[in-house]
């Protein structure tokens, strides 16, 4: 992360970040619904996904509390998680292809 | 973005504006084609006014999110969530700095939820969709924090 302030009150951010993602437990481990009458699989193969992330920011503060700020992020999503399908009509969750992830905020 | 009201005559007043804009790109594992990742907001504005007054130890605000929704993407339906004029608003009052008591009040208009099923994975003919409206209901929460 870099940080630049040009002027006073006036402030720049860079940001290259590699992140790896968390999984949900009950994506990985099977489990059963009683009262439903329903198995879940689970899926063991299953890898959080890691994001390489760029984000420039700017920030302006003014009349002391005062904030503006305008930010734009691009992330590259690598093992993005998804929901496949699999034979006999059913689906899991698995780690797809790629993905992108464009903000602005 | 944070504006302060007091040059226009409410000291201790604050506009705030808050939004995403988020494009998403996964390619479909059923299809094969590119779509949007599922469960990712595309947009979500959040736009607010808050004033401490403090000669009343009172802080008060309201919160207007006028739209929200979000995709789902599965191998046999896809549905897509939506709410709109979400709005909330709060009063605290902090008799002393360690107790604060806060009331809240949520609107919302009623949700609706529309599920397209796919009769078969390789044609993707549509089935049936399905339209549904869920009504959030109005709710009040009181909250009392005393810390130690």
């Amino acid at each position: 992360m870099a940080t630049w302030t040009p002027m006073p009150n006036n402030q720049l951010r860079l940001r290259f970040e590699r992140e790896l993602g968390q999984l949900d437990f009950s994506d990985f481990a099977a489990s059963a619904d009683l009262e439903e009458e329903n198995v879940y699989g689970g899926n063991v193969d299953l890898e959080p996904e890691q994001r390489w992330i760029s984000e420039l920011t700017y920030e302006r503060r003014f009349w002391g509390e005062g904030v503006v700020s305008i930010g734009y992020r691009h992330d590259e999503i690598i093992d993005a998680i998804d929901r496949i399908p699999l034979a006999g009509g059913l689906s899991a969750v698995a780690i797809s292809a790629r993905a992108r992830w464009t903000g602005c905020r | 973005m944070t504006l302060p009201l007091d040059k226009l005559g409410a000291p201790g007043a604050r506009f705030t504006f808050k939004n995403d804009w988020n494009k998403t790109a996964v390619t479909d594992p059923t299809t094969g084609e590119e779509r949007p990742i599922s469960g990712v907001r595309a947009t979500q504005a959040n736009i607010g006014i808050e004033q401490d007054i403090t000669r009343w130890k009172l802080q008060w605000g309201v919160n207007w999110l006028p739209y929200l929704g979000q995709p789902n993407y599965s191998p046999d339906q896809v549905s897509r969530w939506r709410g709109t004029d979400y709005f909330e608003m709060f009063a605290e009052y902090k008799p002393s700095p360690t107790l604060a008591i806060r009331a809240q009040l949520n609107l919302w208009d009623d949700f609706t939820n529309s599920r397209t099923v796919f009769a078969d994975r390789e044609t993707r003919a549509v089935a049936f969709i399905e339209d549904s409206t869920v009504d959030p209901r109005t709710f009040v929460s009181i909250r009392v924090r005393k810390t130690f």
